[in-house]
């Protein structure tokens, strides 16, 4: 059955709200202005207008955090379940995470980093993390790792993730490694919870670790790196095996990405390949693959009532700052139209 | 008198009124939790969901006509007629097309009257064919009650 009737009155808000998500031609009006004051008076046409604070341009990233902060909160109300939209965010505590720690390994203040979508107290991960191992208990997947006397409280899977980084950076002190960690365990969480919960999410998951592996493999190669640096950051799950992947690795970027066009993703392959013989350059091909994903999430208007409409919002909504958030660099950086537009393939034609 | 012919006839109407009814009452309350989610961001369009939710409740009121036709066909309201076994179990059989037919189209009504709310949700325009959409259903429920009435007429007494 597709329909799930817990869903009902949240897809009929979802359905409404859709209609205030940036649309197509909005961004191509943004696109074409001349300078970056110009396509900030178009942004304040839209939805994100309501978080303006009068600093005008420089207020472009408040706003677009805000509106997506506004997004999650709205869904995580409405919505029946709410692991829904926490396995999303635990993305940015991750982030949060990776802050923290590389803050501390530098010196650096990190406040200012903070993203504030995560479903865990910043404050709270940075306490545990000045812990560090000390007192902490090596136990078993369910027994608590931080020493109960120290009053924090976090998520277990937080615990266990910074308590391994921890020991990789006493090990090896290669913050890269621990940065593949978190980001394998973001996928990691969201296909546990996509297969149990969700085929929806799951089919655009597959999509997404496949685009990440196959453009990792493509850059890495592009860039020099060993094979060894492309097997760590594999990811499992993808429609594109290890094997394949690996096979092509020797070969140049071009000849890996030919060797790719037998897979389901010759439409991405082919046309990031031919803009990568004339410019030298994935950027178009790693659109390509977003255009996909976004094409994944149309499935979601088939169905009346169900958590697809409510995470297609908020993949959409993810997109959507991204796209806007790729103009106003790009305005304010001075970059040429072509490049810009280029980049904002999976927006413009989805 | 055979208490058993009467006791199958009122199981007959019974069961026109109870699951037509169920039926529509689950399908004007799918409509209906979607319609607010709707009306919660936009409140103006609380009309256009009215007609929409009022689609499925047409079938428990097919189910009640039935009903109504079953108990003045045997006289439930002042003197019980003779009713034989046989005859009791042809007043429940006809009052089947309309309380099975009822029960499962007002859901599928339901259902295709919430999509069509996603339609006016994006498209008011468009309310016109998100009416029609969820009408559709409406026909199968209407043969049924026709052929409940038919079979019903084809009862003597």
């Amino acid at each position: 059955m597709y329909n799930d009737i817990r869903y009902a009155y949240a897809t009929g808000r979802i359905r409404s709200l859709q209609k205030d998500l940036v649309d197509e031609t909005t961004v191509r009006r943004m696109l074409e202005t001349p300078d970056e004051e110009a396509a900030f008076a178009v942004m304040m046409e839209t939805s994100y207008a309501a978080y303006a604070t009068g600093a005008g341009v420089s207020d472009y990233e408040r706003m677009l955090e805000a509106g997506l902060i506004e997004a999650y909160r709205l869904v995580r109300s409405i919505s029946p379940d709410g692991t829904l939209t926490d396995i999303l965010l635990r993305r940015y505590d991750l982030h949060n995470v990776r802050i923290i720690i590389k803050a501390e390994h530098i010196g650096a203040d990190y406040k200012h980093l903070i993203v504030p979508m995560g479903r865990v107290d910043p404050d709270t991960i940075a306490a545990a993390w000045h812990l560090r191992r000390e007192g902490w208990e090596e136990g078993s997947e369910s027994s608590h790792i931080l020493p109960p006397a120290s009053q924090i409280s976090l998520p277990r899977w937080l615990e266990r993730l910074l308590y391994r980084a921890a020991l990789m950076i006493d090990n090896s002190g290669d913050l890269y490694l621990v940065d593949l960690m978190l980001d394998k365990a973001w996928f990691r969480g969201l296909k546990a919870w996509s297969k149990e919960n969700s085929h929806y999410l799951y089919a655009w998951l597959v999509v997404r670790i496949d685009a990440v592996n196959i453009m990792g493999m493509l850059r890495l190669r592009a860039g020099g790196w060993s094979r060894e640096r492309w097997r760590e950051i594999f990811i499992e799950g993808g429609r594109v095996s290890r094997s394949k992947l690996e096979s092509l690795y020797d070969l140049t970027p071009e000849q890996a990405a030919a060797g790719l066009i037998d897979t389901v993703y010759r439409r991405e392959i082919e046309g990031g390949l031919e803009d990568y013989r004339k410019c030298g350059e994935l950027s178009y091909m790693e659109a390509l693959f977003e255009a996909r994903l976004l094409e994944v999430l149309r499935a979601e208007r088939y169905i009346t009532f169900g958590s697809q409409p409510l995470l297609a919002y908020l993949l959409r909504k993810e997109a959507e700052v991204r796209a806007l958030r790729m103009v106003m660099i790009g305005k304010l950086n001075g970059l040429p139209h072509d490049i810009i537009h280029k980049r904002l393939r999976a927006f413009l034609y989805r | 008198m055979d208490i058993l012919g009467i006791v199958l006839a009122f199981a007959g109407a019974a069961l026109a009124a109870g699951l037509a009814g169920i039926g529509s009452s689950i399908g004007v309350s799918i409509v209906g939790q979607v319609a607010a989610g709707l009306i919660t961001e936009e409140p103006g369009k609380f009309g256009q969901t009215l007609i929409l939710q009022a689609l499925p409740g047409t079938q428990g009121i097919y189910g009640l006509l039935v009903a109504f036709l079953v108990i003045f066909k045997i006289g439930a309201i002042g003197t019980l007629k003779a009713v034989t076994p046989g005859q009791g179990m042809a007043i429940l059989l006809a009052c089947l097309p309309i309380a099975l037919v009822g029960l499962f189209s007002a859901i599928a009504q339901g259902q295709a009257a919430a999509a069509s709310i996603g339609l006016i949700a994006r498209r008011p325009e468009e309310l016109g064919k998100g009416i029609i959409y969820p009408a559709f259903v409406e026909t199968y429920a209407v043969l049924a009650l026709i052929a409940s009435i038919l079979l019903l007429q084809g009862v003597a007494l």
